[in-house]
């Protein structure tokens, strides 16, 4: 801790961790000191404060560590309220709340999918980890020889994390479809705007944006989002620095390109794996198992999406008085995951006989 | 082009005469996604089909990694969903809960007019039978005279006077058919497509009805030849146009020359939707109904069809405020607003429906049984 000047936050991770970058990200725009500080240079530091093995691991100013970057990032908002990332629209700020644990849980797979599926990304990506880690560790010449004898370990690690994650041989159709509907609904959105809800930075961008930043710096995502997606593009290189340039914009003129993002990606896909897995952890059941858009989808149960379905189901009860809010995920699907009733909008009394 | 790669090849099972194959090889066309059609083939992929999807009805689409899906309205919607880009639904939300309604009407509305003009007359019997019994039951082991004498008391007794239709009431709906061709005369020779310069969903729509029955069938195209040729016009236009390419806009607003179909549809289609909701609440497979100057005898009830009308509600209720009020000021001036609520509650199944485009187990109910 003596590394840390007084005052500043400091973020222990790597620039291959999608969380990691969020949370650096969010200090950017927000102008808070800090200083960012590598996993593996700070290897003793890590181990001695770090609950979890995960990264980023940061230091508040006071000392205290914290590991869970959502938290870490509404804990930055309340001490650091300007310039906000919140929309003050209710609508507009739950449905941030959601894109950002979309980014977190379900872009998340897409990213992993492709990071540790494909040869050349397997490759690639092991070789800078196995560097990092080595150098990190040691000196960066030894680094360099080290790393190569490592890269093949990591991949070795990684491939089985992956598949218990939902990236298996069976969901690799449906994540790869489901990444480049991603890729395509956020081109035809961001050619009008700077940011995902108009001219300035939310929540919801930080979120989304750590786990696409990821796949841009990976080979094959790289390739994917430069071909098909160069507004997206656009808006990954302007997150590394984000910058207020406007206003938010209301839900009526985001709604037209914003309303397939929900429709097709964050309902059907997100939140039906959301809510199942939150069903099969609470029944005890291991594997997680749904049908999404006539294909089979499965992978092991997890704790923490269910807990943090239960948070953004909290916030969803906050923001359920908002007539537009509901209207909009009603119309998109969403609704009946948050609300566990019939999504159609039509008052369940006249679906049955 | 839209990039569908990973769908490709995406397999349009179906018949190169039928309407609702037609409606969705014009989407296909428009929105540039290469597919293949092929003939569906009786009735050697009636378990194939019925065991992918729950039901078997044309068209089918099969993607390249195995799965199958069914409703053109579906299809389409997840389509659009996933391949935002140059898509056929305008921004303006009135202009699209528009597009809807008459992509519903399209569909479930001139259905029979378009079965009727092709099975009632010998020449159009004639014609669609020998097409048919040719293209999808090559194989069926019996003479081509018996097949035709199938398939014309098939279609006839499910779509045309099985479904309604009857002497007194033939000329009545062949009058309907010759105000719609007035209608889109005059849309037509106004601008290229519905809502302008640019295809939308409506286009799509009316495709199915025009692209391969009024617009193909021997009586119906000679009408159209002689009395709305924009009509014709549009329909090739419309199968040559692809939305990546395509410089038009869509126009502002609802124009004014919709308000006929409109009016149609709240004098004819939404009295009958709710018809057919009594029948099925009343658990009648048959019901006569007079809408639009037309009686019904002995018209078959659809499940299908109620859930089409709860389908209207609910795009209604997914409009922002603001578009909700000119929506309704829209519907009530063409006295649509009335039927498309009058039913406090629809006797839908629990679940009815949930599976499409990918399960169509409730679809048929009811259906040519």
């Amino acid at each position: 801790m003596s590394k840390l000047k007084k005052g500043e936050y400091g973020i222990v991770g790597r620039p291959e961790s999608g969380y990691s970058m969020k949370v650096l990200s969010a200090m950017r725009y927000k102008g808070v000191a800090h200083q960012w500080m590598d996993r593996f240079s700070h290897h003793r530091l890590y181990k001695e404060h770090a609950k979890v093995q995960l990264i980023p691991l940061v230091f508040l100013p006071d000392g205290a560590a914290m590991q869970d970057s959502t938290p870490l990032l509404e804990l930055l908002e309340a001490r650091h309220p300007q310039p906000s990332i919140y929309p003050e629209d209710t609508a507009l700020r739950f449905l941030s709340d959601v894109l950002e644990e979309y980014g977190d849980e379900w872009v998340n797979k897409l990213m992993f999918h492709y990071r540790w599926g494909y040869p050349a990304d397997q490759k690639y990506r092991a070789k800078t980890l196995a560097e990092g880690t080595v150098a990190g560790l040691t000196t960066p010449l030894i680094g360099k020889i080290g790393g190569p004898l490592l890269a093949p370990l990591l991949v070795k690690r990684m491939v089985p994390r992956m598949a218990f994650a939902g990236a298996n041989d069976n969901n690799k159709p449906l994540l790869v479809e489901s990444f480049g509907n991603l890729v395509d609904i956020l081109q035809n959105h961001l050619q009008s705007r700077s940011y995902l809800f108009g001219e300035r930075p939310s929540f919801g961008d930080f979120g989304l944006w750590g786990q696409m930043h990821q796949a841009y710096i990976d080979p094959s995502c790289g390739a994917i989002l430069r071909q098909r997606g160069p507004a997206v593009v656009a808006w990954i290189e302007r997150m590394l620095e984000p910058e207020k340039c406007g206003e938010y914009e209301t839900l009526e003129s985001l709604e037209p390109t914003l309303a397939p993002l929900f429709s097709r990606e964050v309902g059907p896909r997100f939140l039906a794996w959301d809510v199942a897995n939150a069903r099969a952890w609470d029944a005890g059941e291991a594997q997680t198992e749904l049908e999404m858009d006539g294909r089979r989808y499965y992978q092991k149960t997890f704790k923490y999406p269910a807990q943090a379905l239960g948070i953004l189901k909290a916030k969803f009860n906050q923001a359920s008085s908002d007539g537009e809010l509901i209207r909009f995920l009603a119309s998109t699907g969403c609704l009946q995951y948050l609300t566990g009733t019939d999504g159609t909008g039509v008052s369940a009394g006249s679906l049955k006989e | 082009m839209t990039d569908t790669s990973p769908l490709q090849p995406i397999v349009l099972h179906g018949s190169t005469i039928s309407y609702f194959t037609g409606k969705m090889e014009n989407y296909f066309r428009v929105r540039d996604i290469p597919y293949e059609l092929h003939s569906m083939q009786f009735p050697g992929d009636r378990k194939k089909l019925e065991k992918a999807l729950g039901l078997m009805q044309m068209p089918a689409l099969q993607l390249a990694d195995g799965r199958w899906m069914t409703d053109t309205t579906k299809i389409i919607q997840w389509f659009e969903a996933s391949y935002p880009q140059n898509g056929l639904v305008p921004d303006d939300p009135v202009q699209r809960f528009v597009c809807l309604l008459l992509e519903d009407w399209a569909d479930e509305w001139w259905w029979r007019p378009a079965m009727h003009y092709r099975w009632h007359y010998p020449e159009g019997a004639h014609f669609a039978s020998r097409h048919l019994a040719a293209e999808l039951m090559p194989q069926v082991p019996v003479p081509g005279a018996i097949k035709r004498l199938m398939l014309r008391t098939r279609q006839r007794a499910g779509y045309t006077t099985g479904d309604g239709i009857t002497a007194e009431s033939v000329a009545g709906v062949e009058t309907m058919f010759l105000r719609l061709l007035g209608q889109l005369q005059a849309i037509f020779s106004d601008r290229p497509f519905v809502f302008g310069g640019r295809p939308s969903l409506a286009d799509i729509a009316l495709s199915g009805p025009f692209f391969r029955h009024f617009a193909l069938d021997p009586v119906p195209l000679e009408i159209i030849r002689q009395r709305a040729p924009a009509v014709l016009e549009w329909v090739a236009r419309l199968w040559n146009t692809r939305m990546d390419q395509c410089t038009g806009e869509w126009l502002q607003g609802i124009p004014g020359d919709l308000g006929p179909l409109l009016d149609d549809i709240g004098d004819a289609y939404l009295p009958y939707l709710c018809a057919n909701v009594d029948a099925v609440a009343a658990g009648n497979s048959r019901f006569d109904v007079e809408v639009g100057g037309v009686a019904y005898r002995r018209a078959r009830y659809s499940r299908y069809r109620v859930w089409c009308l709860q389908e209207l509600r609910s795009h209604y209720l997914a409009l922002p405020g603001q578009a909700q009020a000119g929506v309704r000021e829209l519907l009530e001036q063409h006295a649509c607003w009335e039927p498309l609520w009058r039913h406090q509650s629809l006797p839908l199944l629990p679940g009815q429906e949930e599976g499409l485009p990918f399960r169509g187990d409730t679809k048929m109910i009811g259906v040519n049984e």
